[in-house]
């Protein structure tokens, strides 16, 4: 009987500390981080990134949040006989064992509506939130 | 063989040569690598008037006498239009011949009026490059120059009180040479090492 109750116990730590290490571990590799500066008149920015995923399983970011901005959503440039236009990612899949990168003319984040003068040189923290609802922070710096 | 006779040889040999290599250099057709010459095709743009990021006029005399590079786009596009202006201004950058980047105007003609106003304007191609010029107009005058190039936009709005919005709109830079004629036009993705050839072509042979 208590042999059961340790090797529960045991079962349900290990359970708690893997679901731990899920939620405070970077799931995803984030380098190259940066916004495009812009004129304070424009109301707009775009952000970009290298994001690897070198687990075995994809992760869905659903949604980005930063202190900065007053909304952030995930869009992508396409251009189709001729045009360009802008269409929204939900969720942006980053499948197991792939890489994917913001870049400009491609996929981008579409900053909205920045709170504070920007300049080339500032860092901004965001915070990706995964579909499972654990979350990453990440530092971006802005470029000219 | 007269030694006359040996200076005449060879200076005819030094025409033919010379000749052969103009010919070869100005009048085959300019093959681009990153874009579309228009060639003999080259045709007249009509007469429109917009306004520049001063608040003046703007209309075919204002680009008489020199080659123009016009990218249609709007100030709240955050990634394709920075991205394209960013382009331009490093493009020129890597011409070599001073003349051949001082002959070349870029012009960002707003697609969106209600948004760009000529100080929004002027702002934004300036951060670019101060020589840049930033032009917009009302949707008739605008359509009368879009129309002409074949350039398409369209603002993703429900009314025109609505203030957020997307507007879709063509990649392509157009060229016009300095007669104020649709010459040519580079499509994207920007290859800006091939663009900066490709005008250096283009310019020192015209």
């Amino acid at each position: 009987m208590i042999n059961r109750h340790i090797k529960l116990s045991a079962s349900l730590s290990l359970v708690l500390v893997m679901l731990a290490l899920r939620v405070n571990a970077a799931p995803l590799n984030i380098t190259d981080a940066w916004i495009k500066n812009l004129p304070p008149s424009v109301p707009m920015r775009a952000g970009y990134m290298q994001i690897e995923n070198n687990s075995d399983i994809p992760y869905r970011i659903t949604g980005i949040e930063s202190e900065v901005f007053t909304a952030i959503d995930i869009h992508e440039s396409i251009e189709k006989n001729g045009m360009m236009s802008m269409q929204p990612i939900s969720p942006l899949v980053i499948e197991a064992d792939t890489a994917v990168k913001l870049a400009p003319g491609g996929i981008h984040l579409m900053m909205m509506g920045p709170k504070q003068m920007l300049k080339p040189g500032d860092r901004v923290n965001i915070s990706l939130k995964y579909d499972d609802g654990s979350t990453q922070t990440l530092q971006m710096t802005v470029r000219k | 063989m007269k030694k006359s006779t040996i200076v005449i040889i060879t200076i005819l040999s030094l025409g033919v040569g010379f000749t052969t290599a103009w010919v070869a250099r100005n009048l085959q057709p300019i093959q681009l690598e990153a874009g579309l010459w228009l060639g003999d095709n080259a045709r007249a743009l009509p007469d429109f008037e917009l306004i520049n990021h001063d608040g003046e006029s703007f209309n075919r005399s204002s680009m008489q006498g020199k080659w123009h590079l016009l990218f249609f786009g709007y100030t709240h596009c955050p990634d394709f239009c920075p991205a394209s202006l960013q382009a331009m201004a490093d493009m020129l950058k890597l011409i070599d011949d001073s003349d051949v980047s001082g002959a070349i105007q870029v012009v960002f003609v707003s697609v969106d009026p209600d948004r760009d106003t000529p100080e929004i304007l002027k702002n934004y191609v300036q951060y670019f490059n101060p020589e840049f010029i930033g032009v917009t107009g009302t949707e008739q005058n605008l359509n009368v120059l879009t129309k002409s190039i074949g350039i398409r936009y369209f603002l993703d709005r429900e009314n025109p009180e609505q203030t957020s919005y997307l507007v879709s709109h063509s990649s392509a830079l157009i060229l016009l040479n300095p007669a104020v004629e649709f010459a040519g036009l580079f499509r994207a993705p920007q290859n800006i090492q091939a663009i900066a050839d490709d005008l250096t072509k283009i310019i020192e042979r015209n």
